[in-house]
């Protein structure tokens, strides 16, 4: 129970401190015009108490309240006393409310940005090109070490790429698929499209055999597998929430449906690890299997697998978490866009003809592009920092370590700062256009 | 416009002959594949979940020998493993309800306190007028997709020993050193800075919608900005303001990074996220413990969920770009 009236106290002072801060400091303002000498105390003890606070550079032990306490009873005298006396012009005091207000307004919010995300991250950056004690500029020699080192970058085995099998069905599926469009070009004379179904899915079912092709040559480096996980989540979730929202449209229990698919949304990474360790559970064959895919696959008449023990492959049953997660937002957002797609548009299309497929890709698609380039931008953010999920399945260990983990472990178990900080400038880095990307994005809806 | 709609809505003529031929049965039985392929996808998303469930409901020889699915034909359930996970003495206990406590304790200051700093924030940017307005909105909206990895190394330095300036040999401490390592406060103070960029942003963006004509009548009344936002702006927001309430809270209570990063060193500090990943590494096995454990960890979150996903997906469809 102390807890409890513990986390009730904490909440009330705290809920009372910022409203009442800022209800007293929006009241002193309106006291400027008519009775200055309110606004000149209250507005002395605030600076007085900062001074105060900021004069005590020493320890800020038990004693050390006394310093800002004073500094506002002394400012509080000399705004009361002094400052009171000698009101500046009625002109500047009617002026004052207006001018100030913006800040305080904002104030709060800036403070705590500026201490929780700014500052910290003009920080990071900075650290990140010191060595390891924090004494010395090293210049880039951090990222230099990240880049030397073979488990976090390398290119060696790259190669494998072009030999492996999964590469050659990939150039197998676009020569054929390349030969088809041309040809029915050149049969029907319409000129080559390269924008109808089959062309676009072929070809994006290539570049995903060729980044599987990747995965089994470059599995297991941390940059790497970062890479992997931000592809295979981007596209499938994308996919995957598409055609559920496509397929749900109109459809009886749309609502119980998308509702289904949503909830891992509500659940924790944590949540959602410890859901999919016992979907891939494994036993020995001599006994009954409890992992949901082991049991499956038991059943199809395979011998029962270490699913997130096997490299590389083990790393996509962790994506698949993800992709679990994340085709729910996926989804959301473009059945909220599909919905919004003109019906005249659809209609007439049907009504000249049009099969309810060429509508979907012909007019649907092109309508909601906007969505989906918000829904991929957002889910590589997401996943460029992907941390938990990897945390509570492997620890990172069995070639599945991401940047997130490998950074958390450098600068905190290993108490490396400066590597560790190095390495989240590189999450960082990897964002940032995707940053610009949305301010674009919201100035031109903004002008729109 | 005419023709499309007269097609669309004008029915089937009754003087056409009812097709009912083979291909017509065959077409019939294709339409109806998008729906099983739907519905298979639904069973396909929720069967994880489920397994946890069923599981959690299961005696502990029964977890650990046979699939959950065989509850099916012997249906025999207990609550002993929610006792054990949320008792706090006995070889099996997880001791939940202490964690549980903490998740809320650490939860509700860091869903209220950003939604009353952000309301005066996003107000001031919707409806004041100030020099570098544009800037700072654009900086936030810049700071919605930094990473919080960048945070983390200088926050715990600033909790561990606070922040100092050295300038010509004289130290000034520029943030003091609270002691908040270790402390649930450190968790909340750190998630308010980090919901603030969303929070502002979305309540902006519905502040700027409301009628100008309203707030102009007012500001003729001769109200100030605080009585306009108190009296008019905030009772009008506050769609937005559960949107956010409600996004705020799923991310909290399932944050794992901040919790563990400030109070990974202080077991009886840690939140549901953090006991249950620990309880994952140490007792990976005990299927029966874990299942109870991770359900109630995500039960509350679930039934708010399921209770307002109006809100939540509002909040979504307004400002999906949280870093």
């Amino acid at each position: 129970m102390g807890e409890i009236i513990d986390t009730i106290v904490s909440v009330a002072v705290a809920v009372g401190v910022v409203i009442g801060a800022f209800v007293a400091v929006n009241q002193l303002l309106d006291q400027a015009p008519r009775r200055f000498w309110i606004f000149a105390t209250g507005a002395g003890a605030i600076l007085g108490a900062v001074v105060g606070a900021a004069a005590n550079s020493g320890g800020w032990f038990l004693g050390g309240s006394l310093w800002p306490i004073g500094g506002a009873v002394v400012g509080a005298l000399l705004g009361g006393v002094v400052w009171a006396r000698y009101p500046p012009s009625m002109h500047w005091r009617r002026r004052l409310p207006d001018r100030v207000r913006p800040l305080v307004f904002i104030g709060p919010a800036l403070l705590f940005v500026g201490i929780a995300l700014v500052a910290p991250t003009i920080r990071t950056i900075y650290l990140s090109f010191r060595d390891r004690q924090g004494e010395e500029a090293v210049g880039f020699e951090n990222y230099r070490t990240i880049f030397r080192n073979d488990n976090l970058f390398t290119f060696d085995g790259a190669g494998d790429i072009l030999t492996s099998r999964t590469f050659l069905l990939a150039i197998a599926i676009t020569v054929v698929a390349v030969t088809i469009t041309i040809g029915r070009g050149v049969v029907r004379e319409r000129g080559v499209d390269f924008t109808a179904p089959l062309p676009v899915i072929s070809l994006g079912t290539a570049v995903t055999l060729v980044v599987v092709a990747a995965l089994g040559a470059l599995g297991g480096i941390v940059i790497w597998n970062n890479l992997f996980w931000v592809f295979f989540v981007a596209v499938f979730s994308t996919v995957a929430g598409l055609a559920i929202a496509a397929l749900a449209d109109h459809a009886r229990g749309e609502s119980i449906a998308k509702s289904f698919i949503f909830m891992p949304m509500a659940i924790s990474f944590v949540g959602a690890s410890v859901i999919w360790r016992f979907v891939y559970a494994f036993t020995p064959a001599s006994n009954d299997q409890i992992g949901l895919l082991n049991a499956a696959w038991v059943g199809l008449g395979g011998d029962p697998q270490t699913w997130i023990q096997t490299q590389p492959w083990n790393t996509l049953f962790l994506i698949a978490i993800m992709i679990w997660i994340q085709t729910g937002f996926a989804m959301v957002l473009l059945s909220a866009a599909i919905k919004g797609v003109p019906h005249e548009l659809t209609e007439a299309a049907l009504v000249d003809g049009a099969t309810r497929a060429q509508v979907f890709w012909r007019i649907t698609l092109p309508q909601i592009r906007t969505t989906l380039g918000v829904v991929i931008t957002t889910l590589i953010i997401v996943v460029l920092k992907i941390y938990d999920i990897v945390k509570v399945m492997t620890s990172g260990r069995f070639s599945t370590n991401v940047l997130a983990n490998d950074m958390f472990d450098t600068a905190f178990t290993d108490r490396n700062r400066e590597l560790g900080a190095a390495l989240a400038v590189l999450i960082f880095v990897g964002v940032v256009p995707l940053m610009v990307v949305n301010i674009l994005r919201m100035r031109r809806a903004a002008q729109a | 416009m005419t023709t499309a709609t007269q097609a669309a809505t004008t029915p089937v003529p009754t003087a056409v002959r009812p097709r009912v031929g083979i291909g017509y049965r065959i077409h019939k039985a294709l339409g109806t594949i998008p729906t099983f392929v739907l519905w298979g996808l639904v069973l396909l998303w929720s069967l994880p979940t489920m397994g946890i469930f069923v599981s959690s409901f299961r005696d502990e020889t029964a977890v650990k020998t046979t699939g959950w699915w065989t509850v099916v034909s012997d249906p025999e359930l207990t609550l002993q493993n929610y006792q054990d996970a949320f008792s706090s003495t006995g070889a099996a206990s997880a001791n939940m309800w202490e964690h549980f406590l903490n998740s809320i304790a650490i939860t509700v200051p860091a869903t209220i306190l950003p939604l009353a700093i952000a309301a005066f924030a996003a107000y001031a940017f919707a409806w004041m007028d100030f020099k570098g307005r544009n800037w700072l909105f654009v900086g936030t909206v810049a700071l919605l997709a930094v990473p919080i990895q960048m945070s983390l190394i200088p926050l715990l330095q600033l909790y561990v020993g606070g922040a100092h300036l050295t300038i010509f040999g004289e130290t000034f401490t520029v943030f003091p050193d609270l002691n908040l390592n270790g402390t649930i406060t450190a968790v909340w103070l750190t998630h308010i800075g980090f919901g603030l960029p969303l929070a502002i942003f979305l309540l902006h963006n519905y502040m700027t919608g409301l009628p100008r004509d309203v707030i102009e009548a007012a500001r003729v009344d001769g109200a100030n900005h605080p009585q306009i936002f108190w009296r008019l702006i905030l009772p009008l927001s506050v769609p937005a303001l559960a949107a956010f309430a409600i996004f705020q809270f799923l991310w909290v209570w399932n944050d794992f990074l901040v919790a563990l990063t400030f109070v990974g060193n202080e077991p009886s500090k840690a939140p549901l996220t953090v006991r249950l990943a620990s309880l994952a590494g140490s007792r990976g096995q005990d299927w029966h413990l874990l299942t109870a454990a991770a359900f109630i960890s995500i039960a509350l979150p679930l039934v708010v969920f399921f209770s307002l996903q109006r809100f939540f997906v509002r909040g979504l469809l307004a400002g999906s770009v949280k870093g």
